[in-house]
């Protein structure tokens, strides 16, 4: 909105009538929250727990083979005979590190080079909105593909290859909003007060980039969460014995029919924490950013 | 005595196919100390840029800027260091001038610390005092931007404007945005920073209601030059060029009573 | 019979605050009225309600009675035969009020060819004509414009040639001339002026500039914060106000103007 449109009544009504302001999507916002912290810090915490119990070695192929849920083997075993929870356990333990590590990737190369961006003009800003688009559009899986030829198949290879193709969107996310900010007047006061560019940027514009760049970064969580399992499921994520849920999807595959729990454990587990994900920034974004308007 | 800002014959040109930004050619004036100088133009003018030449944000494309006196180098770390803690400005929008996301009392006291005039507790009162100067409770520090109304906003950027003691405050048209009240409000404002902080202002402005209140000398800028330049009652009074005329003719007047 | 009778009209907003309050007042075929305040006085929302036009969310109730038609509460399949044959609107960004896809000329053509059933040459005929009344130049070339195409003063003509297509009867007017650059406004309110003269059109002139309000019509209703403070002639506002607001206002209004009048007073030689 232009300066010379602020006076007007009307600009000030219609933007103000527009947003519903009701209780209603505030209670439904909060119910969100409360359902994703649960999701989330349920899974987090059997993640967390893995790291220093399990109920079996993941390597334990004692049980029996696809045994039914029972007391000692809480979902059952796998068609080796290993224990089904002690598997989605780990499995939750990789997809969260998948994840942290993918958005921490992307961000880590994204956010630079869209700050960049920002600040570049005429061909450069060109060839770079050019390159962050090709890599948008270049496949997650060939891209992992190419890595995991070179480097092998690993948790960090995945991670890193989600983690790649997601910083073109980070990338050209920031770059948008950062454009954005930075044409607004106090950058220009910042300018005028002597504020060095670094200053410029560390003060003012990623504070303000930030709440936009932070909800698109949770959301990516969810889209590397499952990026992972699809990759481990065509097998060039970690090796076993630390299955992912994708992984354990795939073994599950061929007896899905006469032992279902096998594939419907680690599915359940990714769409709840998908999911959960999805409601917590929902229903974060009210608290995130509470000087929106 | 030396004029503290000058432009002598400058011009600046954009790059080809930046469209929307006028360019303006040969441009010389002065602002003398105490003269509060009203540059008028409508969209198209080119005061835009005028502006950004004389904040020292861009490089004329010939000519200089002239800081008391001196050529204004923009490669000159002391210089402009002086040339920042001495030209300050106002924005005309006072919701895209203040970062909403710092307190005001961060907001106001930015020039103290880029330009390192004071730390600590000095610069606190620094931005007590700047903010008591525009009317506002030294309190209001400890506040978001939008807590405050339009007018209020303007206060918090005429502050921040005033906090390094500056002798020049380039204006653009810092009461458009403001109800008829506010406005009249910060234009005496704006009056009492002469007498009050040895404060001299250039406002850009298409209000020659608001030139006439706030200005002592007019200049009126049509697509990229200047076509007049004087004291304010002789160009409003006695306007020479055929442009100046038609813009008083334009002026919205108010029936006799 | 009043071309418009509004009387206790309330527009309550989402959170249950009402934005306008109890706002009475008639306009009678052919008259003028100024709707004056600052933002969020609730003037423009007051020139919504009139045609059914809220913002989504916003609720009115009172009664707006437009050419004998209640309009509050009315379902929108009702109003929209009313909305140009029997009053239109002008806003202050003529850009919102455009299809920047369409060629103005189709745009214009469309309440044109409904109003007045022309249709193929003698269609075209009549938006060279429309055009031509709010004397934009080289209509032909306007017509075969884009509304980014052309400048802002030619967009909101553009804007005002659509809004008297079909024959209003009333013509709303949300502060047209806000967003003009000064010698621009004076030729847009010249040309509204003579238009709604010629055709005997009634206008609400909504806008936070008295003396804007003052060069189309005598008659103004001061509002401030969703209520109409005092209605009267402007003269009678400025010299002689009835309530303490007005009288800020009106005393806002006139410093700068006064202030412009004593510079073109002491012109002397330099």
């Amino acid at each position: 909105m232009t300066g010379a449109n602020r006076p007007a009544t009307s600009a000030e009504t219609t933007r103000d009538g527009a947003v519903p302001s009701g209780g209603r999507a505030r209670n439904r916002r909060s119910l969100a929250l409360i359902v994703g912290l649960v999701l989330v810090g349920a899974i987090a915490l059997v993640a967390l727990l893995s790291i220093f119990w399990l109920p079996f070695d993941p390597s334990d192929t004692t049980g029996g083979r696809l045994e039914g849920p029972g007391l000692a083997h809480w979902l059952g075993t796998d068609r080796l005979g290993r224990d089904l929870f002690t598997q989605v356990m780990i499995g939750a333990r990789i997809a969260l590190v998948a994840g942290i590590g993918a958005v921490g990737v992307g961000a880590a190369i994204g956010m630079p080079v869209g700050l960049s961006a920002a600040f570049a003009a005429g061909w450069v800003d060109d060839t770079m909105s050019a390159a962050m688009d090709i890599l948008i559009a270049f496949p997650v899986l060939l891209l992992a593909m190419l890595i995991v030829a070179v480097q092998g198949a690993s948790l960090a290879t995945v991670t890193v290859a989600i983690g790649l193709s997601m910083s073109a969107i980070v990338a050209r996310l920031t770059r948008v909003v950062a454009k954005r900010v930075l044409a607004q007047q106090y950058i220009t006061a910042a300018r005028t007060s002597g504020t060095s560019w670094l200053s410029i940027v560390r003060q003012h514009v990623l504070p303000n980039i930030w709440p936009t760049v932070s909800v698109n970064l949770a959301s990516q969580f969810g889209v590397a969460v499952l990026a992972e399992a699809s990759l481990s499921y065509l097998g060039l994520g970690a090796p076993p014995p630390n299955s992912s849920w994708g992984r354990l999807l795939q073994e599950a595959q061929s007896t899905v029919v006469t032992a279902p729990l096998g594939a419907v454990a680690p599915g359940i587990a990714l769409v709840a924490l998908v999911i959960g994900v999805n409601l917590l920034i929902d229903g974060l974004r009210d608290i995130a950013d509470p000087i929106q308007n | 005595m030396t004029p503290i800002l000058g432009l002598a014959n400058v011009s600046y040109a954009y790059r080809a196919g930046r469209t929307g930004q006028q360019a303006v050619q040969g441009v010389s004036f002065d602002i003398e100390s105490g003269q509060n100088t009203g540059l008028v133009g409508e969209s198209g003018s080119g005061k835009s840029t005028l502006l950004k030449v004389l904040l020292g944000l861009v490089r004329p494309t010939s000519g200089e800027v002239l800081f008391d006196g001196t050529p204004l180098d923009l490669g000159n770390r002391s210089q402009v260091r002086s040339f920042r803690r001495s030209v300050q400005t106002v924005f005309q929008d006072p919701y895209s001038s203040l970062d909403p996301r710092q307190r005001v009392g961060r907001i106001v006291g930015e020039p103290v610390r880029s330009l390192q005039i004071a730390h600590g507790r000095a610069a606190d009162a620094l931005v007590a005092e700047a903010l008591e100067s525009v009317g506002l409770p030294a309190r209001a520090a400890s506040r978001y931007p939008h807590e405050f109304s339009g007018g209020q906003r303007q206060r918090i950027a005429i502050a921040r404007a005033i906090v390094s003691r500056p002798r020049v405050l380039l204006a653009d048209e810092p009461v458009s945005a403001l109800d008829v009240i506010t406005r009249n409000q910060v234009i005496d404002l704006l009056a009492d920073l002469g007498p009050s902080r040895n404060l001299t202002v250039l406002m850009v402005s298409h209000d020659l209601g608001v030139v006439a209140a706030l200005c002592q000398r007019t200049i009126v800028l049509q697509a990229g030059q200047v076509v007049e330049q004087g004291t304010t009652s002789s160009v409003l009074g006695a306007p020479s060029e055929a442009y100046t005329r038609r813009l008083l003719a334009a002026v919205p007047r108010l029936p006799q009573i | 019979m009043n071309l418009l009778e509004v009387s206790s009209l309330r527009v309550m907003s989402p959170d249950g605050v009402y934005r306008v309050r109890d706002v009475s007042f008639t306009v009678a075929p052919g008259e003028r009225l100024g709707l004056i305040g600052e933002s969020g006085s609730g003037k423009s929302l007051t020139a919504f309600a009139v045609i059914g036009l809220l913002p989504a969310g916003l609720q009115a109730t009172g009664s707006v009675m437009l050419g004998g038609t209640e309009v509050v509460g009315a379902p929108e399949k009702s109003l929209v035969p009313m909305r140009g044959r029997l009053c239109s609107f002008i806003f202050q960004e003529p850009l919102t009020a455009l299809d920047p896809l369409m060629r103005l000329g189709r745009q214009l053509a469309e309440p044109i060819a409904r109003h007045q059933g022309h249709r193929g040459s003698a269609l075209k005929r009549a938006v060279l004509d429309a055009l031509d009344e709010v004397h934009l130049p080289e209509p032909e070339r306007i017509a075969n414009s884009r509304s980014y195409e052309i400048s802002g003063g030619q967009r909101q003509r553009v804007a005002i040639a659509m809004a008297l297509a079909c024959r209003p009867k009333l013509l709303i007017a949300d502060e047209p001339t806000t967003a003009l650059d000064v010698t621009v406004q004076a030729e847009v309110l010249a040309l509204l002026d003579h238009l709604v003269g010629d055709r005997d059109m009634a206008m609400i002139f909504v806008s936070h500039d008295l003396a804007v309000v003052s060069r189309m019509t005598d008659q103004a209703l001061v509002m401030r914060s969703g209520e109409a403070v005092e209605k009267g002639s402007i003269p009678n506002l400025l010299a002689s106000p009835q309530h303490p607001y007005t009288a800020e206002f009106a005393a806002g209004a006139r410093r700068t103007e006064a202030a412009f009048a004593a510079a073109l007073a002491q012109a002397r030689p330099e």
